[in-house]
């Protein structure tokens, strides 16, 4: 794509008249020439305007115009309040169509956020009926009726798809797009690309912006790695919430699940799973779920086989049972006196691990603490600090304790040392605090399910009881009850067991999943720039370390330039180059970088908007001969034309000087930019 | 053998010298301020019996204050290295160099919690709430 801005317009309207500026532009390099404080930036800023994009710039709505647009014009020392003023553009697209875009920064008729554009083909086509699009809004880069929506289209962009901090999914913004084609007077100088507008909140703005003009492979890889991420958690979540529920289902019948974890991380690489295992209390043990499943069904069978005796014939079977069932509950009560007692003293001892891993974890936050306090030494508010004893000027101990032993004082660990050592300390007590958690868990497990059995023992004893007590010739209601039990039971379990193949099932499918994400997670590992990928990055790297000799560069030798593979920002030793240069430098890197990027996009067919922006350069950071290179490269781009567009106030007669057989377009402007048409 | 980080003269001096910074008013405290402070900021719960004790929700006589003579050679380590400066037999005053010592610490991340904690009390600590702490006197 290679746009172009063929003209410039502003227009206030005062109550005593109208004033502003229209100007002409050309191809390839344009310098707009006006003196210091005349507001050329005011012209440039204008630019920013007419496309909806001082959000790149700014965070507040209000026009980035100076009060001679919005409230009130000075004219030979007297002030007229403005009532109207726009600024109007004619940007041209790289398919002959010229959209002439109005907006308007005071009216009482048209809102600030609404952007008015006739679109016409050829220079000398007619001009449809204008179209009003809104910008600055929720939707301008999304729907039909945003201006950012409609100025992608013209220019050819299909913005990709970015991550944001919060999780979505969005387009990239073109506010991410313009600090790359524009600089601005007051902090586009001051360090390379430092206004991109973070604060609008896509994940490594900076990163997606590079690859889009630039139209690398990488971004998409990004992208991908990031929707994995995000399929990751949701699979941990479902993960967790599927294992609660076969917990929950489990509980139902006093029974326990093996062999599944209550969540997954990351650093299960793959999930093998076989069916879960869920053990039932039977007896005096536990049994597989589908064990007590047969054993529950086959006490039915026989239960119903036999008819329900009176009383009077099952009065010795009933005694019998009764005194079963009373032996039954002793043993449980003793048994549930002895899991008390343990669960007891485990959680004593698990409370006891957990105090003495808090009081650990302290001491070694506050000795890493010490330990910075002894690096930086006297570095500290700027004291000579802690060495010496101040009074008799001898080492200080190491403890603030008189510590001997049979006279003989007891060596104490330096501060590196007790670090390594309650890092050590820290971690074996972690461990045990964990396993006396899983004991304490399978404890109480053990008491909930010998509660549930002493509960049925305790009804069945009761409901012989009342059999025994009942006239001996009435059907033995124990025995009623032992196969409305037993049925229950059945019942309860055949449930269990269905619920338990549903979620096993659903587990098994979550499993299969996150195998399948680890597996592109791990082939994705490292990999981020295609062969195509690095043949751009290196020819830009390339196109920049020869700006750099052209611009006379001297704080770092050129050829050590080198662009970020993973943050694709110039980097000179490991570090940001900006770290490295003067701040004469920083302008010619700025230079450099821009004019650089935008010529490596061109030859590789990129997404350049084809128009670069300078408000005042810089230019005497350089000097004449590197300010003439930036000129005549900006002028005769080496691949494909670009629109170089300058404001400086460097006197008239210099300029052209400097620009001496470099074609270009000059506007010079004498007195203020705003002034009487 | 391992020491605690809170017998560290260095450590401990630091301590001090952050009670005297945060709490202070004026940059002066007396002893028993800084005793009772520093005790009540080394632990957990220390510093929640002490917080209920100042805010009036635990009855001063259950609190386990020790006056600690490592805290008193702290105090004295601090005259020494001019980071506090003794007004009286019973006052501290933070020096400049104390100042510039307690704002170096937060400037390196130094001592995070224990200053939150110091902040988050001061305004209940004054030379009254303490002094009514050790006699014993409940604020019902």
């Amino acid at each position: 794509m290679s746009a172009k801005l063929r003209s410039l317009d502003i227009r206030v309207v005062t109550e005593s008249g109208v004033v502003g500026r229209s100007i002409k532009l050309g191809p390839g390099l344009n310098i707009i020439q006006a003196s210091n404080s005349k507001g050329k930036s005011t012209l440039l800023n204008s630019v920013t305007f007419a496309l909806g994009l001082e959000g790149a710039f700014q965070p507040q709505h209000a026009p980035p115009l100076p009060r001679a647009m919005t409230e009130v014009v000075e004219q030979d020392g007297i002030e007229h309040r403005v009532t109207e003023s726009y600024v109007e553009i004619e940007l041209q697209n790289g398919a002959e169509s010229i959209w002439r875009i109005r907006r308007y920064a005071r009216s009482e008729k048209f809102d600030v956020h609404l952007i008015r554009v006739w679109e016409r083909i050829g220079v000398d086509g007619t001009e449809a009926a204008p179209r009003d699009y809104f910008v600055r809004l929720e939707g301008a880069m999304q729907r039909e009726a945003g201006f950012h929506y409609n100025l992608a289209r013209f220019l050819g962009w299909s913005l990709p798809t970015v991550s944001t901090f919060d999780g979505a999914e969005k387009q990239l913004y073109m506010e991410y797009l313009w600090p790359f084609f524009f600089v601005e007077q007051k902090k586009g100088w001051s360090e390379i690309l430092g206004n991109i507008p973070s604060r609008l909140g896509v994940r490594d703005g900076y990163k997606r912006a590079m690859e889009f003009i630039l139209e690398l492979d990488a971004g998409e890889h990004d992208r991908q790695r990031q929707a994995l991420i995000e399929k990751r958690l949701a699979l941990q979540s479902a993960w967790a919430t599927q294992a609660a529920s076969l917990k929950r289902a489990a509980d139902v019948v006093g029974g326990q699940v093996q062999g599944i974890a209550d969540s997954i991380s990351v650093r299960f690489n793959e999930i093998s799973i076989d069916l879960p295992r869920v053990v039932v209390p039977h007896d005096s043990g536990w049994v597989a779920l589908n064990e007590a499943r047969t054993q529950a069904a086959t006490a039915v069978a026989e239960l119903e086989k036999r008819p329900i005796p009176e009383v009077g014939d099952d009065h010795p079977r009933l005694e019998a049972a009764l005194d079963a069932r009373r032996r039954e509950l002793d043993a449980l009560e003793v048994s549930q006196r002895n899991v008390m007692r343990n669960l007891a003293e485990e959680e004593g001892q698990g409370r006891a691990l957990q105090e003495r891993l808090d009081f650990l974890r302290v001491d070694l936050e506050r000795h890493k603490d010490l330990a910075r306090l002894e690096k930086l030494g006297s570095d500290i508010g700027g004291n000579q600090f802690l060495d010496d004893c101040p009074t008799c000027h001898q080492e200080l101990p190491h403890t603030m304790l008189g510590l001997s032993s049979e006279g003989h004082p007891v060596e104490v660990m330096s501060t590196q040392d007790n670090i390594a050592f309650l890092a050590s300390q820290t971690d074996t007590i972690a461990k045990l605090r964990n396993r006396s958690s899983r004991i304490v868990a399978g404890l109480m497990a053990e008491r909930d399910a010998l509660a549930q059995r002493a509960t049925r023992c305790r009804l069945a004893i009761r409901e012989v009881k009342d059999s025994l007590e009942s006239s001996n010739a009435t059907p033995s209601m124990a025995r009623v009850q032992e196969v409305v039990d037993a049925r229950t039971q059945n019942v309860r379990l055949r449930q269990v067991d269905e619920a338990v193949s549903q979620i096993s099932s659903t587990l098994n499918k979550i499993a299969a999943e996150w195998n399948d994400v680890q597996r592109q997670v791990a082939a994705m590992r490292g990999v981020s720039a295609s062969d195509d990928d690095e043949t751009k990055i290196a020819a830009l790297e390339a196109v920049m370390r020869e700006e750099f000799r052209e611009y006379q560069v001297a704080s770092v030798p050129p050829d050590s330039i080198v662009l970020s593979r993973t943050q694709l920002r110039p980097e000179y030793e490991s570090y940001l180059l900006q770290v490295e240069l003067s701040a004469s430098d920083t302008a010619r890197l700025i230079w450099a970088f821009l004019v650089g990027l935008a010529e490596i996009s061109n030859r590789f067919e990129g997404n350049h908007l084809g128009i670069l922006v300078f408000d005042e350069p810089r230019q005497h950071h350089a000097g004449k001969e590197g300010y003439q290179a930036f000129l005549r490269r900006a002028a005769q781009p080496s691949s494909g034309p670009v629109q170089t567009i300058i404001a400086t106030s460097e006197a008239a007669d210099r300029i052209r000087e400097l620009t001496e057989n470099i074609p270009h377009t000059f506007v010079e402007i004498s007195g203020r930019t705003i002034a009487p048409l | 053998m391992d020491v605690t980080a809170d017998l560290r003269p260095r450590w401990l001096v630091s301590l001090v010298t952050l009670v005297v910074k945060e709490t202070g008013w004026g940059g002066k405290a007396s002893v028993a301020k800084v005793q009772l402070l520093t005790w009540g900021t080394l632990s957990r719960t220390t510093r929640q019996q002490l917080s209920l004790a100042l805010s009036g929700g635990l009855s001063p006589s259950s609190l386990g204050v020790r006056f600690d003579p490592t805290v008193s050679k702290a105090i004295d380590l601090c005259i020494g290295f001019g980071l506090l400066r003794r007004l009286d037999g019973r006052r501290v005053e933070l020096t400049d160099q104390g100042h510039s010592h307690a704002v170096g610490l937060e400037a390196e991340g130094v001592l995070a919690q224990e200053r939150e904690y110091l902040r988050g009390i001061r305004s209940g600590a004054r030379e009254t709430d303490i002094a009514r702490i050790l006699s014993w006197e409940s604020t019902s």
